[in-house]
């Protein structure tokens, strides 16, 4: 299937091409290519897809760190009362609920 | 004391005749104290022309509805909408699918195939067109940038188009209207485009999510 991503991933900009679908089972196509570079085929996008949907699948706990990390006031605050082990021991209870893989 | 004087064009044979109802009431017609030339009442006013407006006066009479034909019932005419929520591929122009219809004057509106509204023969004309779109995300991600549109026989001639500068949003209700001047067997659709980030396709909602259309004249 081709994919916005899949094109993404493989390098080009989302202003080198229009993707269409007319809703007749079809499914999504290359209405117009604008790279000066050669259009990739459908294996190769759908490969970079995949590609592109495993790294960020693989960033799922870096997201969630991301997610609760106090904020920087915060963290600044609790280095100043606790000093620096204890703000470390503070950002440990979250990489230690959102381990890596 | 007044005078009457009848002055025949002298080489005319014309014969001009007053003449008289049946019965034995006296009329009588003033003349107005003007010279110029009689008009000619034809029975409909179709040959009385240059009346100054300033001396038409006078109350409208009342008319019934009821009596006026011949007027335009802004038909065709049709109303569809979402009846099942629609996934859009990211930054792809998607048709929009509206299966179910409220009304459909004309049978113009395929709502099983192509999802379009087609002018029937002899219905060319003016027509109002007007869609609404509830978008959305899943929450992880937003829509950055979207293109909402009118096709005419499969190319784009209208677009709201909404750049967010990458701020995004999750939930969202566009909107487009137009007028167009269209032939019998001119087809409509709507597409709706979104640029989502990071990863995922926005959806069109079936609450909200409907186009409707109907000729103005």
């Amino acid at each position: 299937m081709i994919t916005s991503i899949g094109l993404v991933q493989l390098g080009f900009a989302k202003s080198d091409f229009a993707l269409q679908d007319d809703s007749d089972g079809n499914g999504v196509y290359i209405k117009e290519w604008l790279s000066a570079s050669p259009q990739p085929s459908v294996a190769a996008i759908e490969a970079a897809e995949i590609e592109y949907l495993a790294e960020w699948d693989s960033q799922e706990y870096a997201r969630s760190r991301k997610a609760e990390y106090p904020s920087i006031a915060d963290q600044l605050d609790d280095i100043f009362h606790n000093g620096i082990d204890g703000w470390k021991a503070t950002i440990q209870v979250t990489k230690d609920k959102y381990p890596k893989e | 004391m007044a005078k009457i004087k009848l002055q025949p064009e002298a080489s005319s044979s014309n014969v001009f005749t007053i003449a008289t109802p049946a019965g034995s009431t006296d009329y009588t017609i003033t003349l107005p104290a003007a010279t110029g030339t009689l008009l000619n009442s034809d029975g409909s006013a179709a040959s009385l022309t240059s009346i100054p407006a300033a001396n038409i006066t006078g109350t409208l009479p009342a008319i019934s509805g009821a009596n006026l034909t011949g007027l335009a019932g802004n038909t065709p005419s049709f109303h569809a909408y979402l009846n099942a929520t629609q996934g859009i591929a990211d930054n792809s122009a998607v048709k929009l699918t509206f299966m179910a219809e409220t009304w459909d004057t004309d049978s113009a509106f395929d709502n099983s195939t192509n999802y379009r509204f087609t002018v029937p023969a002899g219905e060319g004309g003016k027509y109002f067109i007007y869609s609404q779109i509830y978008t959305s995300t899943v929450s992880a991600n937003r829509i950055d940038v979207t293109e909402f549109m009118i096709y005419k026989n499969g190319a784009r001639i209208r677009r709201e188009y909404t750049d967010t500068n990458e701020a995004g949003f999750n939930r969202f209700t566009h909107k487009i209207t137009s007028v167009e001047d269209l032939s019998a067997t001119d087809y409509i659709e709507i597409y709706f485009k979104g640029n989502t980030e990071p990863t995922s396709s926005s959806y069109i909602y079936e609450d909200d999510s409907y186009f409707t259309m109907f000729k103005l004249l």
